[in-house]
C-alpha cells in the first residue's frame, strides 16, 4: 500500500509534534509490547528487567523510536534508507517479521493515549500507514541466500566479525542523524 | 478451557465500566471504516461511507458501534463460557453476514485505540494485556462456526 503525499504530510505533522516525546513513546511502546505480548520477551533474554519503565527498555524505546524518526525522514525511499537496519534484523537479530506488526499496533496505542486529540482516524491510517512500508522495508533484506551471515550459529553477542558488521550499520544509520545513538 | 485470574477479571470489568458505547461504539466503527477501507464492503446498506467525516457522522455507524459494544457485554457476562455464549453470532457472521474473520482481529484492534484514547495512562500494559487476552477469547469465539 503506498503512501499518498496526504499520508507523508499527515506522518511528518505527527511527529513534528510528537519528537519531543520520541524517547517516553519508544520506552512505552516496547514496555506495552512485552507485557502485552510476552512471547516477544525471548528475544530480550539477555536483559536483567524486562519491565516497563526498566533501565534496559528505556534505553532500548530510545533506539526504536531514533530509527522511527529517522525512518520518517527517509519516507520518500524506505527500502533504501532503513538497508543496513534490514540487514541487521535479517541476519543478526533474525527476528520473526511477524513481529514488526506487534510492535507498530503498541506503537499506535502509546500515540493514542499520549495524543488522543492529534491521533484522528486520519492520522491513524496514515500513521499505521507509514509503520506498515517501514516494517515492509526492514524484512526487504530477509531471505536473501547470496549473504553468508545467514549460516553463521552465532550467539547473541556474536564473533568480532557479527561486531564489526553490526557498527557498520550504526554508523550507515547515524551518518544521516546528529547526535547520538546508541545500540542496545 | 480459559482461565481468569482475579487481576485480569477485574481490570476487564474496570474497562467496561469506563466504556460510553455510544461514544466508543461510533468511533471504533468509524477508525475500522476509514483505517482498514475494505471493511465498507460488509456495510452497502449504511448509505455515505465516503470518507471520514461522513462516516463519523452517519447515524448508522452511531448505531452500530452500539450493537457491536452490547455483543461485547455479552462476552464479559458470560466470561467463563464465552465460546458458547457466541455459538449463534458465530453462525450469524459466517452463514449469513460472511464477514472474513481477519477482520475481528481488525476491529478489537480499532476498539483497543479508541480505549486507550479515553483511558490514557490509567490503560497500563497490564490492562492492557488482559483487554487483550479478552479480545483474543472473544475473536476466537467469532471464529469458531466457520467451516
Amino acid at each position: 500500500m503506498s503512501l499518498s503525499d496526504k499520508d507523508k504530510a499527515a506522518v511528518k505533522a505527527l511527529w513534528a509534534k510528537i519528537s519531543p516525546k520520541a524517547d517516553d513513546i519508544g520506552a512505552e511502546a516496547l514496555g506495552r509490547m512485552l507485557t502485552v505480548y510476552p512471547q516477544t520477551k525471548t528475544y530480550f533474554a539477555h536483559w536483567a528487567d524486562l519491565s516497563p519503565g526498566s533501565g534496559p527498555v528505556k534505553k532500548h524505546g530510545k533506539v526504536i523510536m531514533g530509527a522511527v524518526g529517522d525512518a520518517v525522514s527517509k519516507i520518500d525511499d524506505l527500502v533504501g534508507g532503513l538497508a543496513a537496519l534490514s540487514e541487521l534484523h535479517a541476519f543478526k537479530l533474525r527476528v520473526d517479521p511477524a513481529n514488526f506488526k506487534i510492535l507498530t499496533h503498541n506503537i499506535l496505542v502509546t500515540l493514542a493515549v499520549n495524543f488522543p486529540a492529534d491521533f484522528t482516524a486520519e492520522v491513524h491510517v496514515a500513521v499505521d500507514k507509514f509503520l506498515a512500508a517501514l516494517s515492509a522495508a526492514l524484512a526487504d533484506k530477509y531471505r536473501l541466500t547470496h549473504h553468508s551471515g545467514a549460516s553463521r550459529a552465532s550467539a547473541n553477542r556474536g564473533t568480532s566479525n557479527d561486531k564489526a558488521k553490526v557498527s557498520d550499520a550504526i554508523n550507515k544509520i547515524s551518518n544521516n542523524r546528529k547526535g547520538f545513538f546508541f545500540m542496545f | 478451557m480459559v482461565q481468569w485470574k482475579a487481576e485480569e477479571r477485574a481490570a476487564i470489568q474496570a474497562v467496561f465500566a469506563k466504556l460510553d458505547y455510544e461514544s466508543v461504539g461510533r468511533e471504533t466503527l468509524t477508525r475500522l471504516l476509514v483505517v482498514y477501507p475494505w471493511t465498507r464492503r460488509y456495510f452497502g446498506g449504511f448509505g455515505n461511507l465516503f470518507n471520514s467525516e461522513a462516516i463519523m457522522a452517519n447515524p448508522k455507524v452511531a448505531a452500530h458501534g452500539i450493537v457491536v459494544l452490547q455483543g461485547l457485554e455479552m462476552a464479559l457476562k458470560n466470561m467463563d463460557d464465552i465460546k458458547n455464549t457466541y455459538a449463534s453470532l458465530s453462525e450469524l457472521h459466517s452463514e449469513k453476514l460472511q464477514v472474513d474473520p481477519g477482520n475481528f482481529q481488525l476491529l478489537g484492534d480499532c476498539l483497543t485505540v479508541v480505549i486507550a484514547t479515553r483511558m490514557r495512562t490509567e490503560f497500563t500494559p497490564d490492562i492492557q494485556a488482559a483487554w487483550q487476552k479478552f479480545l483474543a477469547v472473544v475473536v476466537s469465539a467469532l471464529r469458531k462456526q466457520y467451516n
